[in-house]
């Protein structure tokens, strides 16, 4: 039996959740013009403005690009929409209407050739950034050896995401770089999560969650430098992630403008200043 | 009286036609899910590690979940039936996690049991570390689907009719007796449809325990969140894994919902 004053309440809560529930969610969605660092009011969305899907981890340096479009083309600010590229590609799949999709690795392009909407031909890279693995400077932790000791909490990628499978590239470059058979294992035994995508170790690690994560380079950006410690990889182990970009079918106008723009070597030096890497550097 | 008949019916029948869209949106969905599966791929799913561990993972902590709420939640509700000075601004506080969204209850847990948390620090130095544990996930569950339990309890109390305390004292009853042969019986139904409340938010539970309790097969990674990862790569498997774990919801609340019908 539920009175007058229960069904009140119980509606009211409902309205109440709906409403905060809205503010939630796992994607970000942002129309930028803006200043360099893309700190400025967002306008409102134009029907004829690129449509952006893109790796979580641009979603930063986004808004720098988009100001430099809107001012050579003198077309609307794009949007974007940022989030882990696998769940963008099974997105566009199934029919999202994006006009360009920037993703951390050519795996992640596979539900598209697969649903035959682009051919590997028309797959580009745009940009690289290096896999870091990256200690917390109060944790002691300054040698890859240093991570051995039980009890350190490491925060890496799923396999399943792109920054989980440099993760494991990674890896099995140290050992096999230093012979040491043992320190994936050890490595392994650390790890308290796999997290879905890159923006989420990232926010464990500098949370101070975790006392050791494997990111992007480009994640470091805008963080206090006094928080973390870049651990040193052995000589000759380095590796690098590689953004790739996709024209989609039907897209609007500026869509290869946009990309152009991107990869143009005029504008290296701000791929640089976010920790990416321009392409032939 | 055959036309009141008439207009009875014709009232039933666009009351149903307007209610159709709403049921088709609840219902279609979950037939997408079947048909989008196939049965090779479910038994796969069904018999995979990654599967087996989440899912039992999962029935683990919302058993814990559905356990604590109970005994804790049922004493709850009945002293926020009684009315003090604080009573509003404690009921209140009781309904906020239900109704925020699962990533702000996420940080709210991080902010108190995370490392750089305020009871997380005092933890911390004596040994214990709740992020990443299972015990974060039991925590992050029991933070958004308790109070959904709570709510449904102290409806069903405070429709019971003051009367039948009196009564009950009049006829010599105990304390004790009240509760058991008065109140339980005519509440049951209510703690049931909470009970069946909790039970399925606590097994959907995603952002929260996402943020809080991280994402570690065999001791964090629930069925939402494995369903989550999985989709990133194979959406085949994730799919299945989706029908799993509603047939899971489907089995609990149906076992619920008929013993809630029986008390009624």
């Amino acid at each position: 039996m539920i009175n007058r004053r229960g069904m009140i309440r119980i509606v009211g809560m409902g309205a109440l959740g709906a409403v905060l529930s809205a503010c939630g969610g796992e994607r970000t969605e942002t129309a930028a013009t803006g200043s360099l660092d893309g700190s400025s009011g967002t306008p409102p969305v134009r029907s004829d403005a690129l449509s952006c899907a893109v790796a979580s981890s641009l979603e930063k340096i986004m808004p720098v690009f988009s100001r430099l479009f809107v001012e050579n083309y003198s077309l609307p600010s794009p949007t974007f929409q940022a989030a882990a590229s696998g769940t963008l590609a099974t997105q566009i799949a199934e029919g999202a209407p994006f006009d360009l999709f920037l993703a951390a690795d050519s795996v992640a392009m596979r539900p598209l050739i697969d649903a035959k909407l682009v051919m590997q031909a028309d797959i580009h890279p745009v940009v690289q950034t290096d896999i870091v693995i990256v200690a917390r400077t109060n944790r002691g932790i300054v040698t890859l050896d240093d991570i051995r000791t039980s009890g350190t909490k490491i925060v890496v990628g799923d396999a399943q995401v792109p920054i989980g499978r440099y993760t494991q590239l990674l890896l099995k470059a140290i050992s096999k770089r230093t012979g040491d058979r043992t320190f994936t294992e050890a490595f392994t035994q650390n790890i308290v999560s796999y997290e879905d995508k890159a923006t989420a170790v990232s926010q464990k690690f500098f949370a101070g969650d975790a006392d050791v994560a494997v990111l992007y380079r480009s994640d470091l950006y805008g963080n206090d430098t006094n928080d973390y410690v870049v651990l040193p990889l052995p000589t000759k182990v380095s590796l690098q992630s590689t953004y790739v970009s996709v024209v989609l079918p039907g897209a609007k106008q500026g869509a290869i403008d946009f990309v152009n723009l991107l990869t143009n070597p005029a504008h290296a030096g701000i791929w640089s200043k976010y920790g990416f890497r321009p392409l032939g550097t | 009286m055959a036309s009141d008949r008439w207009a009875h019916s014709a009232r039933r029948t666009t009351l149903a036609v307007l209610g159709i869209p709403l049921v088709a949106l609840f219902v279609l969905p979950l037939f997408g899910l079947l048909l989008r599966s196939t049965p090779d791929a479910l038994l796969a799913a069904a018999l995979s590690p990654a599967v087996t561990q989440a899912l039992g993972l999962t029935l683990l902590t919302t058993g814990a979940v559905v356990l604590i709420t109970i005994v804790a939640g049922t004493p709850l509700a009945i002293v926020l039936t009684t009315r003090s000075a604080y009573h509003h601004w404690i009921r209140t506080l009781i309904d906020i996690p239900a109704v925020l969204p699962p990533a702000v209850a996420g940080l709210a847990l991080l902010a108190i049991f995370g490392r750089m948390g305020w009871f997380g620090q005092f933890l911390a130095d004596h040994g214990l570390f709740i992020p990443f544990t299972t015990t974060a996930v039991v925590l992050a569950q029991l933070f958004v689907a308790a109070p959904l339990y709570i709510k449904a309890c102290m409806i069903a109390y405070e429709g019971l009719d003051p009367m039948l305390a009196d009564a009950a004292r009049i006829d010599g009853a105990t304390a004790w007796q009240y509760w058991r042969l008065v109140v339980f019986p005519l509440t049951s139904a209510g703690m049931q449809a909470g009970i069946a409340m909790t039970t399925a938010r606590a097994l959907g539970e995603f952002g929260a325990t996402a943020l809080f309790a991280g994402s570690m097969p065999g001791r964090t990674r629930t069925m939402a969140l494995a369903i989550y990862v999985s989709a990133e790569s194979d959406p085949a498997a994730a799919t299945a894994m989706s029908i799993i774990l509603l047939s899971t919801a489907l089995i609990l609340l149906i076992l619920t919902n008929t013993r809630a019908a029986t008390h009624q």
